[in-house]
């Protein structure tokens, strides 16, 4: 108890390993998720995080109710609880989450001492975590004590965490779209990691606000969107049909046996140009024509495509016959070069967005294979696939009906490639456990739902058997990272990207300006 | 006449016999007859520093011939409701073991205690153990001995209490749980002591008893009497004295009043206040303890005197760590020898331990 050389805050006065018990100092106001720590005489101590607050009184409950009753009924003017801060108190709920002996973090294995005085943590409680060597480091935000956010900051290295995917789980309103446009601008900075983003919104560039355009390293950002005008560095995507192949439909468009087989035929028939000659009806033996009726107004629907006066006509401006030949091998070698690569998908139908990424990821992945076989994989940047809504692929039902596509391969073989998704969702409960169980870096976001919460923290890579309430109560911006890349289930606050942005663009700006050969 | 009925019956006979006069068995006092201009009523007053003192006791060892208690004298400071920080020279609580033990004397049987603090620091809180040599009354009988094993506490009871007065200012109040008048013989030295040392230091003091067996001469409780009586003013919360007034012969200290009192408006419990006052007026004192008494768990009774009671009391859990430690210390013919003393009269905590009952 003589370690204790600030304020305490609470005292431990019971419990056991998974529920220790602290009495709250009066006024100390301690809350759900805040880090405590309990030091020892020989200066180790021990992180706890509180799971639940609970009220107590050595008052016994029938007398509370009378006192209430008489102060309610307009009795109690002359009664009022003496002791109130010594009888009424509040206890927490706490548990272990780390111990550190000799300056060296570990599992728990004993408990603080009884009666140990507890305060609350301090940024030189966790220097370790400074200390750490991470040789590509992805700032994710900074260690939180419930609500209140510490100067220490939580990265985990880039290159190990995205080929083990990441899954950030999340309802709406609760910062998932800030968190990625963190972490690519924090991606921006590290060499040797290409990312594919696709991007339904049209939000990660900034195309009317701050985003990644103001990154200071614009070489490594490339913009794909089919709306090109007043707006300048960005790419066209357009993208040929003779790009498409049958197999990039897998698991992504629902085709019926025969329809897929149609597709075969055709791509086996016309190569490819197999798309424009099933949307020219083209017959060809052994595939009904009703069948290819149906398969040209899917491509309608989804690829916007349609004939009109003999010629083939492109709805989106997307999908065309006369242009983007190149488009596809341009992103993977931009993915190759460590680019991160948006594409602005917000006007493509859900499957269309699906199937582009898809093309690329599909292409990438092909690439990756052969890279390995010849062992010059290693010499080759990461590859991380950013994807909304990841259930649309990943989910158990999809699979089921429509077989593994490219994303669910990636997600269970992804990694020998070095090719990683990070896999954004509101549904966790969809994704088959298998899954879930490969996704080795979660950070979790406030999720109300409590099937969502349990399917979290089923798969979650340290025990968060006790933070179901923490979940819930995740406020914007607030989140769990759980990742077998850490020590512990580490709260961080996330930085409002704008903010987060602003100080560094700043800076960047009020850097002189390089010299030229002349000027020396 | 069923059974039931003759008891409502006899109840009704009781309850409705003439209220009567005051009536104390001890001739020490001036007994007043009941009179309405007795009852003041109680208001509201600047907050006074008020040390409220209780002790406890319980049993360690017991047997025929002797007794082991494990005793504590508690005391806490409040100014009106607010719980006062010490800042005096002495502990709050003092604990010590008593061994008390009958011996065989010309004048029949007595009973010895002997003083074993647990801090030899408050030796010097404690009464001297030759004071504490008292006549065992007879026919010897093991139930009325029992009364006497609480003799140590109660001494150092008064003993604590006059180094707590040493400690207050003129005009503060020591309250303690119970009267002012004493049971044991040589009790009266300690409380005069107090007395003395309260009134020299213009400190009130000030006896708060739960229970009273004061009486009326037609048989009736004396507290109930009053209650009754109080039922013609339409005070909230009064006190109605004097019952009776100590007589003293010394110059050195006034006599004692015995009052009693309703502390909070909500309550329906009227208590037995001994005062010996200083240059206050009763009222003001009294109403300074009631400013104490309106926590919800207790109205009208003293929130100081409930803290005392819980930190003073004596539980079983303590008392069976130094059981364990003083019986596991003996040797063995020496244990065999006291297991026989002691089963002379364990056989009622034998059958509470196969009630699964145990004592508190």
């Amino acid at each position: 108890m003589e370690g204790v050389s600030i304020d305490p805050i609470g005292q431990i006065i019971g419990g056991e390993t998974s529920k220790i018990f602290i009495r709250e100092k009066s006024g100390s106001r301690i809350e759900l998720g805040d880090l405590l720590v309990a030091e020892e005489d020989d200066g180790n101590y021990s992180i706890l995080q509180v799971k639940d607050l609970v009220y107590h009184s050595q008052i016994p409950q029938i007398m509370r109710e009378l006192a209430s009753g008489l102060q309610l009924e307009g009795h109690g003017s002359h009664m009022e609880f003496l002791d109130e801060k010594l009888r009424n108190y509040i206890i927490a709920e706490a548990k272990t989450i780390l111990q550190i002996q000799d300056n060296e973090p570990q599992l728990p294995k004993t408990l603080p001492s009884f009666f140990n005085r507890i305060r609350r943590i301090k940024d030189d409680d966790l220097n370790f975590l400074m200390e750490e060597k991470i040789e590509n480091p992805l700032y994710l935000g900074n260690v939180r004590s419930g609500s209140k956010e510490l100067k220490t900051s939580i990265h985990v290295d880039a290159k190990e965490a995205i080929p083990h995917h990441i899954l950030i789980p999340a309802t709406t309103g609760r910062g998932k779209s800030n968190l990625v446009k963190v972490m690519l601008w924090e991606l921006m900075d590290i060499e040797n990691i290409g990312m594919i983003v696709l991007d339904p919104h049209d939000e990660y560039y900034g195309r009317n606000e701050t985003g990644l355009k103001d990154h200071h390293n614009q070489e490594k950002l490339r913009y794909y969107s089919p709306d090109t005008s007043n707006i300048q560095g960005v790419d066209s995507l357009r993208i040929n049909l003779k790009s498409i192949r049958p197999e990039h439909f897998e698991g992504i468009v629902d085709f019926t046996g025969a329809q897929r087989d149609a597709l075969k035929r055709y791509h086996n028939t016309h190569k490819e140009d197999w798309i424009s000659s099933i949307i020219q009806e083209k017959e060809i033996d052994g595939v009904d024509p009703r069948t290819i009726g149906v398969i040209k107004r899917k491509f309608d629907n989804i690829l916007g495509i349609y004939m009109k006066n003999d010629q083939i006509k492109s709805r989106g401006n997307v999908f065309k016959t006369d242009t983007g030949e190149s488009t596809i091998k341009d992103i993977i070698g931009h993915l190759e070069d460590g680019r991160i690569v948006i594409i602005d998908t917000s006007r493509l139908t859900g499957e269309a967005e699906l199937l582009v990424g898809s093309i690329i990821v599909g292409a990438i992945f092909n690439r990756y294979q052969k890279y390995k076989a010849k062992g010059t994989l290693k010499n080759k940047p990461i590859i991380g696939i950013v994807i909304e809504e990841a259930p649309r692929v990943l989910g158990k039902e999809v699979i089921e009906k429509q077989g593994h596509n490219i994303y669910s391969t990636i997600a269970r073989e992804g990694r020998k490639f070095n090719i990683g998704l990070v896999a954004i969702t509101q549904l966790v409960s969809l994704i088959p456990r298998t899954i879930l169980a490969n996704m080795n870096t979660k950070i979790i976001l406030g999720n109300e739902m409590s099937q969502e919460r349990a399917e979290i923290i089923a798969s979650a890579s340290q025990d968060l058997s006790d933070d179901n309430r923490t979940i819930a109560s995740l406020d914007r911006g607030e989140a769990i990272v759980t990742s077998v890349f850490t020590k512990f289930a580490v709260p961080i606050k996330i930085p409002l990207f704008e903010e987060h942005v602003q100080d560094k663009i700043r800076k960047e700006d009020e850097k002189p300006p390089l010299l030229s050969p002349q000027d020396l | 006449m069923g059974v039931v009925e003759k008891i409502i019956e006899a109840l009704e006979e009781d309850v409705n016999r003439e209220l009567g006069q005051p009536y104390l068995q001890s001739g020490n006092y001036n007994v007043y007859e009941f009179n309405e201009d007795n009852f003041k009523p109680l208001r509201d007053v600047e907050p006074r520093l008020m040390a409220f003192v209780d002790g406890g006791n319980n049993t360690i060892l017991e047997a025929p011939t002797f007794s082991l208690q494990i005793n504590r004298i508690y005391f806490n400071l409040f100014k009106g409701k607010e719980r006062h920080r010490s800042s005096f020279q002495i502990p709050e609580k003092i604990e010590f073991l008593s061994y008390f033990n009958v011996w065989e004397s010309e004048d029949g049987q007595i009973g010895k205690v002997r003083i074993f603090p647990l801090s030899e620091e408050h030796r010097e809180y404690l009464p001297r153990e030759k004071d504490l040599i008292v006549t065992l009354p007879g026919p010897p009988d093991f139930y009325q001995r029992s009364r006497m094993f609480s003799v140590a506490r109660r001494f150092a009871e008064w003993s604590f209490s006059a180094h707590i007065i040493e400690e207050l200012d003129d005009g503060d109040i020591l309250v303690k749980d119970g009267s002012l008048q004493t049971s044991f013989e040589g009790e009266n030295k300690y409380l005069g002591k107090v007395m003395k040392a309260a009134y020299k230091g213009g400190v009130n003091l000030a006896g708060l008893s739960k229970t009273s067996t004061l009486s009326t001469d037609t048989g009736n409780s004396l507290i109930a009497s009053i209650k009754k009586f109080a039922e013609y003013n339409n005070y909230d919360r009064w006190c109605y004295y004097p019952i009776a007034k100590e007589m003293v012969e010394s110059m050195e200290r006034p006599g004692s009043i015995i009052m009693a009192v309703k502390l909070h408006e909500l309550t329906e419990y009227i208590f037995r206040l001994d005062l010996l006052k200083g240059d206050d007026d009763e009222v003001e004192i009294v109403s300074a303890i009631g400013e104490n008494t309106v926590d919800p768990t207790f109205p009208g009774y003293p929130y100081g005197l409930i803290d005392a009671d819980l930190n003073a009391r004596v539980r079983m859990d303590e008392v069976k760590i130094y059981k364990t430690r003083i019986l596991s210390g003996l040797s063995e013919d020496i244990l065999e020898e006291l297991k026989s003393h002691i089963r002379a009269i364990d056989a009622h905590e034998r059958l509470n331990m196969i009630a699964n009952i145990t004592r508190d």
